[in-house]
């Protein structure tokens, strides 16, 4: 039996998936449905993370959404750790979205906490789980449950030598009684955690056997692309395709909120057919939106007297300005980015009369369950959502827009419907990264030493809580409460009264010993759809701010580094990794001509990280030669993910800094595929070092840290390479100005 | 149309310019190989075309017409992975996964033409191939014992 089999019987089983994880012995449901689970296939499942079959296997349950960040492996691995099982023997797989898998209120994969959330409550799981198979064998064996040990998938008496392996005991486990509360490993009892351990999905991918959402197929299945508009919130007025309705394998072809569906029973039908439709297409607000408006709009604005929202004003910096012996003066700019998974957007559903089912890449189940929930008129429950692998996500994912037109168009349909971007679609189709302008002011003292530091950005918010309240709010906040909520909550953000985090952190959580500290943020209202991409508002704030450190050390003539460990001497973990990448990467050596070297650090997620970069231009581009990384991320609890995830955001962080941008011409947008947004390449990839260092606090992020200190220590290099000081991404743009 | 697919004689009725991509993938249900990005720029879709890496999405089907096209499905020996896919398992290489099936497949037509490549040679090779998480160190180092494992292996 495989894995899917096997879930198809337990649930035919009576519904083997618990809903609510409860670890204490008074939960009576919890108990009942472990038994109904025995009793059906003779299957343990004390929770719904941990099952083991009477074959011992066991089958791990997983509510994060794999995205390449490694969380099958560190849950399987937490869940083998407190198991006592060989990681060999886990099996991972997405379980079927539901509130056991919440934490915080809902089920989301973002903000680098797949593993802070899960490193107690999946432990706790298969901890208990350990202790009713100890208990079972004991029974069994009518001695004390201390007479026993869990070691490698079994029970063992330790005078007798008896052995009894889990899956001999899954039947007498089930009538155990759950544990009230499980003592947990100390760290350095450790086996399995902390080890540079293989991931659990290579298999599977160098096989080509991973099912990501464009590999599902459901019977039925028809496929859909969508042609859309040239400029985003256009709505298709009318459209002619009597040429392509009579073309092969098409099911159908009609307009809705989206654009022009073209639905064929296989894509390259649809694909064949979408040519020969002609569609005239209605109005948008953003059809005179130019980029380059908005960056002359911005610059403008930051001579005017707004000031924006105070976020954090430590002292005051007018005071400090008018005693400075020196002032210096900055902006800088980063633009609309896409996220450009490499698989791109798809989703299939399926609405039925009172379900319906969805299995798509996703990393916010729970927004998919409460949009579609809305949208179609059933209960949330009655939404089920099936996470496929997902080839990246990067942010892109947090948002449902390719699955809402699947449930769309499955609702029109009456079919289960698969939704097909092309690499164009998902380039152009939004939810950006917004673009940002920052007006940064410092003063220094007679002797070189920093007493002033005022940040001012400008950007669109990310609090989109119109579209994104109601689905967070607890289930039981009733519909009309959530909306009204959500719109009182919205205006504020509009108004500029709640001041905006998401924008500004980086900026306002810096903690660089300077006196005086001002933040303050400007909105700007634009109908550009955007949303989280990698690290969020450290992508940018971080290039601001650490490259404005580099330019007060600069005015006050002392070398980057130090400057930076005299205002850190508060912080020893920032310090450490400071001190460890700047060893790494060899700072205050002698480097050839034309190369130089740049630092940054910065503290996301929880996280603490710094480069060195070496770069140089040559013949006009800019090439890296070297990366040297140092990572504090609490306790590491795989060292090798925790570099392949630092090596990813230095990749993804040099792309950007160096190349991607995405520009409005006309509300067009103007980039479409990885020749017009490209993404680093084999032949242009530094050596890359990194140093996880070794700590024993509770883990924290990885996919994200990473990202924030490449653009600002490639900044740095670039200057000392060449005296151009680079203040606007990408820099091939910077570069050209310069 | 008639070509070979991983060693078995197929026929595939679809117009001549349909990509072998979806040939592949929906017509024969081979879905290893993957849709990046429709234009031979990110090599996601990488096959081998009488023993040459290929990007399917831009070759038509009748391209293919009595030629020999190998895909990810076919590289394992059974349970036995091929030497690069065992060198991408020691070197825990991938991410997300999703271009890795291209990478192989690129990385197999490198080493048959070039046993020992040099790193000038790989990114020569590979700079075809995106990775959108940035696996490409791991990449480079798994060619180099994949080279290594297949001299043994002789």
């Amino acid at each position: 039996m495989n894995r899917r089999d096997f879930l198809r019987v337990s649930l035919l089983g009576g519904g083997a998936f618990l809903m609510g994880v409860s670890f204490a012995g008074c939960a009576n449901p919890a108990v009942r449905r472990m038994q109904k689970t025995v009793e059906s296939n003779g299957a343990f499942q004390p929770n719904a993370y941990v099952t083991v079959t009477p074959d011992d296997r066991v089958l791990v349950g997983i509510g994060k959404s794999e995205m390449g960040q490694g969380v099958f492996t560190h849950h399987a691995m937490l869940v083998a750790e407190e198991l006592e099982v060989d990681l060999d023997r886990v099996e991972p797989f997405h379980a079927e979205a539901g509130p056991e898998f919440h934490t915080l209120g809902m089920q989301m994969t973002g903000g680098s906490t797949s593993v802070s959330d899960t490193y107690e409550p999946f432990r706790r799981a298969a901890a208990t789980a350990r202790v009713m198979f100890v208990a079972a064998a004991a029974q069994e064996w009518g001695c004390r449950p201390g007479e026993c040990e869990a070691r490698e998938g079994a029970v063992h008496h330790k005078k007798s030598g008896r052995t009894l392996r889990y899956g001999e005991l899954t039947r007498a486990a089930a009538q155990q009684e759950i544990p009230d509360d499980v003592a947990l490993k100390k760290p350095e009892d450790f086996k399995v955690l902390g080890k540079p351990k293989k991931r659990v999905d290579l298999l599977d991918k160098v096989t080509g056997k991973a099912e990501f959402g464009l590999d599902f197929e459901v019977d039925g299945m028809v496929k859909a692309l969508v042609i859309r508009p040239p400029v985003i919130g256009q709505r298709a007025k009318s459209f002619d395709a009597d040429k392509a309705r009579a073309m092969q394998g098409i099911v159908d072809i009609f307009a809705f909120d989206r654009g022009v569906a073209v639905v064929a029973e296989k894509y390259w039908q649809a694909k064949r057919a979408a040519p020969h439709v002609e569609v005239r297409w209605g109005r948008s607000p953003l059809e005179k939106f130019s980029t380059d408006d908005l960056r002359k709009a911005a610059r403008e604005r930051e001579d005017l007297d707004d000031e924006g929202v105070v976020m954090r004003h430590d002292g005051d910096v007018d005071d400090a300005f008018d005693e400075a012996a020196k002032v210096v003066e900055a902006s800088y700019e980063a633009p609309y980015l896409a996220h450009a998974p490499l698989e791109p957007q798809n989703g299939t559903a399926y609405v039925q009369k009172d379900r319906v089912d969805i299995w798509a890449p996703v990393q916010w189940q729970s927004a998919v369950q409460g949009d579609v929930a809305r949208l179609v008129g059933v209960d949330r429950d009655q939404v089920h959502v099936h996470t496929t692998m997902l080839g990246g996500g990067f942010g892109r994912r947090l948002v449902i827009d390719y699955i809402i037109e699947a449930v769309l168009l499955s609702r029109e349909l009456g079919k289960p419907v698969q939704v097909v971007w092309s690499r164009e679609d998902d380039t152009k189709g939004g939810y950006y990264r917004p673009f940002s302008h920052t007006r940064m002011r410092g003063a220094l003292d007679a002797k070189g030493n920093p007493t002033a530091v005022s940040y001012h950005s400008m950007s669109q918010s990310l609090l989109d809580l119109d579209e994104w309240l109601p689905t967070m709010l607890p289930e039981w906040v009733p519909r009309v409460t959530k909306m009204m909520m959500a719109r009182t909550m919205q205006n504020a953000v509009d108004s500029d009264s709640l001041p905006n985090v998401l924008a500004t952190e980086g900026a306002f959580d810096a903690n660089y010993k300077i006196p005086n500290w001002k933040v303050a943020y400007t909105q700007i209202h634009l109908d550009v759809p955007v949303s989280f991409w990698r690290s969020v508002g450290h992508s940018f704030n971080a290039f601001v701010v650490e490259s404005f450190i580099d330019e007060l050390a600069h005015a006050a003539q002392k070398d980057p580094y130090a400057f930076r460990r005299r205002l850190l001497a508060d912080d020893p973990r920032k310090l450490a990794v400071l001190d460890r990448a700047a060893k790494m990467g060899g700072w205050g050596t002698a480097l050839d001509d034309g190369w130089g070297r740049g630092i940054a650090v910065h503290k996301s997620f929880g996280s603490y990280c710094a480069q060195v970069i070496e770069a140089g231009v040559f013949d006009g581009e800019i090439q890296v030669r070297r990366v040297a990384c140092a990572i504090d991320c609490g306790l590491a609890l795989n060292p090798d993910v925790v570099a392949s995830q630092m090596e990813s955001c230095i990749a993804q962080g040099l792309s950007a800094a160096i190349w991607q941008k995405i520009d409005f011409e006309d509300g067009r947008v103007a980039q479409a595929n990885f020749d017009t947004f490209p993404f680093i390449r084999m032949h242009q990839v530094p050596q890359i070092d990194v140093a996880v260092v070794d700590s024993d606090e509770d883990p924290t992020g990885v996919g994200e840290p990473g990202l924030p200190p490449v653009a600002p220590a490639l900044a740095g290099a670039v200057f000392a390479a060449t005296g151009k000081r680079l203040r606007k991404m990408p820099f091939v743009d910077a570069l050209e100005e310069a | 149309m008639k070509f070979k697919v991983n060693g078995k004689e197929v026929t595939v009725d679809v117009p001549e310019d349909v990509p072998l991509l979806w040939v592949l993938r929906e017509e024969l249900g081979l879905k290893g190989t993957k849709f990046g990005c429709g234009k031979a720029l990110c090599g996601a879709c990488t096959v081998h075309v009488d023993g040459k890496p290929r990007r399917s999405c831009v070759i038509g089907a009748g391209d293919v017409e009595g030629k020999s096209v190998t895909t990810i499905e076919s590289l394992a020996d059974g349970d036995e992975l091929h030497a690069v896919q065992k060198a991408w398992v020691e070197g825990n290489v991938l991410q997300c996964g999703y271009c890795q099936s291209g990478q192989i497949m690129q990385a197999v037509a490198l080493l048959r033409a070039n046993p020992e490549p040099t790193d000038d040679d790989i990114d020569a090779a590979m700079s075809a191939n995106l990775c959108r998480c940035g696996t490409y160190p791991r990449i480079r180092k798994a060619v180099h014992r994949a080279a290594e494992l297949m001299k043994e292996d002789t």
